[in-house]
Order: structure tokens, then sequence, then C-alpha cells
């Protein structure tokens, strides 16, 4: 579905991805795990169009997406929930949502939006605050709310983690698995937080100072010697 | 009333009213700003093309200034893509100093335009179907300038309905508060930089038609709206819009507040010190969030 194919991208000049190789499934949760500075974000930020790839290809379904703008892309099914959230803090918790499905007809954005107050009763009890006045887990629910509101082909999660209490991390890995299996969502997944991410994944990459060093199943690297020395603490 | 009570109610009459004028001028350079962090430092020159434009639609045509406001909210709304297509575009990303010599550039530029063109003198539109005045009370209200309160008071409005009520609003909106990530949402960001150039001028061609029916008109017209206009930009919030209103309202009566009690030749001193006490005490402005 996904190729990334030998992408470099650079911030002035300095290489932060260098032939960065990789693929999701339909269907699929795939991982891609680093440290702080590996390049996580910088990876999904030249998919979805706010980094220019210097060379390489990223294609989705046949359509390459690395020389289209960022609104393009999401027109094409990509949904991008940035690191730190990102969410409209001035405006309402509804309004986010429904910013999420802006290229959505009416009748699609209301149908997504039972779903995600399904997903997150608590944005449903919040939805005409001020999304800024949410706490950290909540506007972590609501950005990725809001980018399943696009209805994407592919969603890509920024550390959705970073940054929340064991409880709302276990939540929130739940969440990504759950969407997953029911609504058959294809997911990208960058994260630090690599234990947890390995157990949800199907397949995952590691990603050290912007390069890609290992690729597998979740299990398979879970199990993994190189991976529990660097990763695990083990 | 004593003579005394009835020229202060005459002053705040008037001063409230060419404060909604301020309004709208400073809405719409806020809208600007807001959705692009970029100064027109070009705002005043912008006016003083409206305004001329409504002078040369009635003295060549003899189109009253109702008719043609219509005409120049649409021309100077083109203006406004256009200005953003050709000039700020280009400097989106470019260092600070960069864009803000753009827009100072092109002010000088259309000022030093229209002394070439029109030449230095005063312009005035005669009778307009607005000349005249009423009286109420005691207090006369200049037609015109009721009409341009009415005229800035709708225009806002319409404007800020605009942006709460409708999809693009809200599109404008988001990209004002963080232009990646509705770029993420499948909003066309650029689109939006020029849809807020064409809504800013567009107030300003509003503005202008309106005062141009009693105010007269030269090149430098525009500094003396504009530098208000600033002010009220900063003391409603940068990037307000209902900050930016009410600031118009609040300047357009202390000026001639200041002028009342104080002395005529002051009356800008005061506006100024309110801006100095908002840098001081406020940065934000009453309505800022940044």
């Amino acid at each position: 579905m996904l190729q990334v194919e030998a992408i470099e991208v650079r911030y002035d000049d300095v290489p932060a991805l260098r032939d960065v190789s990789l693929e999701v499934k339909e269907g699929e949760i795939v991982g891609v795990i680093g440290s702080n500075g590996a390049g996580k974000t910088t990876l999904l930020r030249a998919i979805s169009g706010m980094r220019p790839v210097a060379e390489g290809a990223i294609i989705l379904d046949g359509v390459p997406l690395h020389t289209l703008k960022s609104h393009e892309i999401a027109a094409h099914g990509v949904a991008h929930v940035p690191e730190g959230r990102g969410i409209f803090a001035y405006q309402t918790v509804l309004r986010n949502l429904y910013l999420g499905a802006f290229l959505r007809t009416k009748e699609e954005r209301d149908e997504m939006l039972d779903r995600v107050f399904e997903l997150f009763p608590r944005l449903y009890e919040r939805r005409n605050q001020q999304a800024g006045t949410l706490s950290g887990g909540e506007q972590h629910m609501l950005a990725i709310g809001r980018g399943l509101m696009a209805r994407p082909r592919i969603l890509m999660l920024d550390e959705p983690s970073l940054g929340l209490m064991p409880k709302l991390v276990d939540m929130i890995f739940e969440l990504v698995q759950r969407i997953n299996r029911e609504d058959g969502l294809t997911i990208l997944l960058v994260e630090q937080n690599v234990l947890e991410s390995l157990e949800v994944a199907d397949r995952a990459y590691v990603l050290e100072t912007g390069s890609l060093v290992l690729e597998g199943g979740g299990r398979e690297l879970l199990d993994d010697p190189q991976v529990q020395k660097a990763y695990l603490g083990m | 009333m004593s003579p005394e009570v009835t020229l202060l109610v005459q002053s705040l009459v008037s001063g409230l009213l060419i404060g909604f004028v301020f309004s709208l001028l400073s809405v719409g350079l806020t809208l600007i700003f807001g959705v692009m962090d970029i100064v027109n430092f070009a705002h005043g020159e912008h006016l003083m093309l409206a305004m001329y434009l409504t002078f040369w639609m009635w003295y060549l045509w003899g189109i009253d200034p109702l008719l043609s406001l219509p005409v120049v909210a649409i021309a100077l709304f083109i203006l406004g893509v256009f200005t953003y297509k050709v000039l700020i575009k280009h400097v989106l990303d470019a260092p600070m100093l960069a864009q803000i010599f753009v827009t100072f550039g092109l002010m000088i530029f259309l000022r030093s335009l229209a002394q070439v063109l029109w030449s230095e003198d005063y312009r005035r539109i005669g009778d307009t179907w607005v000349s005249g005045r009423i009286e109420i009370f005691g207090i006369f209200i200049g037609l015109p300038q009721l009409v341009a309160a009415i005229g800035a008071v709708i225009t806002t409005g319409v404007l800020y309905i605009f942006l709460k009520k409708t999809r693009t609003g809200w599109a404008l909106e988001a990209t004002a508060e963080n232009k990646e990530v509705a770029g993420l949402m499948g909003i066309d960001t650029e689109r939006m930089f020029a849809l807020a150039w064409g809504l800013g001028l567009a107030s300003v061609g509003v503005a202008g038609a309106l005062l141009a029916t009693f105010n007269p008109i030269s090149p430098e017209v525009g500094a003396v709206f504009v530098l208000v206009t600033f002010v009220a930009v900063a003391l409603g919030g940068f990037g307000s819009v209902p900050g930016a209103f009410v600031a118009g309202i609040i300047i357009g009566v202390v000026q001639v507040l200041g002028g009342f009690l104080w002395e005529p030749r002051f009356k800008t001193v005061l506006v100024y010190a309110i801006y100095l006490g908002v840098v001081f005490i406020r940065p934000q402005g009453l309505f800022g969030q940044r």
C-alpha cells in the first residue's frame, strides 16, 4: 500500500534520513522505533509533505506522494497525527474533530463522529470545551480522534504515548489495536516506547541516526538480542 | 442639557461613529496578520486606493459612493489576492525583515504612484445620497458618518459570521492557528493566505468607499488612518477579529475625548499612550491569545 523508497530528507543540507525504505501493507500495524533524534518524526513529516524529500520516492497505491503538498497528500487518504499533538487549542473539541473531516461530506463526518465518540466517551463529554483546556491525555485522544475523522486509508501516529502516565499509555496502545481490528485501519506507528509498540505491531523497523538498521515482525524484534540490549535494557 | 454636556455627548457620538470605521480597517489588518503573521504596512495605501477609486467613479461617471461600494470592495479583494500571489507568496519563508520591506516598499510605491497619477491635491466628493445631517436631542450627527458607521458594523459582522459559521471560515481560523497542521487536515493553506489578503483588502475597500463620502482624499490619506489602525490591532490583540473591533471603537472614542477634555492637538497623544500602556502591561492585547 505505502512504499517509501530510498528517501533522503535534509535539514539545512544535513541529512536527517538517509536511504530509508519501508513498506506498509493494507491492514497492518507497522512500527518504527528508535531513540530521540533518530529521524522518526522526520520520516512521518516527509510522508505527509511537511518536509521536502530530497531523494527517493514515496508511493501510495501507485500514486507518488513526494511531489505533492500536504493538503493533497491528505486528500489521498494519509492522516498524520503529529507529535506534541498539534491540536487547535483555541477551537472547541467538536471543531477540531470537524476540521479532521474537512475533506469529507457532512454525512461521512457525522457518521465518523459517532465512532470517535464511541471510542473516546471523554471527548463527547468535553465536546464544547476549548481544546487547549483538555488534559494531556485528552489532547492525545483528540489528536487521534481528529485523525480518524478523515477516514484515512493510512493513519500515521507520531509518539502517541509521549508524556502520558502508564495507565494512559496502555489505553492508547489498546486503542491502536482496536481501530486496526475493528475498523480495518492501516497504521504506521512511530514510537520511543519500544516494548509496547513491538507488542502491537505486525512488523517493525528500527531507525538509528537517520538509517534503518533492522526490520522484522514485532514479536521477532522483541526477541532480538540487539533490540533487547539497545532499547529494552536487557 | 447644558452646552458642556451637549458638547461632550456630541464628541462621544462622533468618536463612536468614526471608531466603527477604525474597527473595520483594523479587522482587515488583523485578519491578514492572524492568518499569516505578516503585517501589511501598505494597509493605509490600500485604503487610499479605495478612496480614489470611489472618488473617480463619482467624478467621471457620477456613480454615488454607496453604489460603487460593492465594486470597490470586489476590486480591492482582487487586488489583495493579486498582491499575495505576486509579492507576498515569495517571502513566506523569508526572514522577517524581508517580509517587512516587501509591504513597506509597496506602501512607498503606491503612495508615490498616487502622487504622480493624481497629484498632491486634496479631492472631495461633493453631494452624495448620504449628504446632510440629522439632529437628535440637540446632537448633530452627520449622515455620511452615520452611514459609514452602520456600513462598517454590518461588514464586520458579516465577516465575523463568515469566520465562525462557514467551512471556509473554519479553515481560515485553523490556518491562522497552525498552518502546518491545517495542511494535514487537507486545507490548502496557500489558498487561505490568498483569501485572507482578499478579505483583508475588501474590508479596506468598504471602509474606503464609506470614508470617501466625507473625508478628503489625497495620496497621504492612508497615513492618517493606518497609525490608528496599528494601535487598534495591537490593543485588540494581534490576529483577533473581535479584539480589533472593540479596540477600534475604544480608539475612536478616546481620540475625540482626548481632544475634548484636553486639547485638540493632543488627541492622538492619548491614543499612543494607550498603545504604550498595552505594550507595557498587556503585550498580547485585550483579546490576544499569543
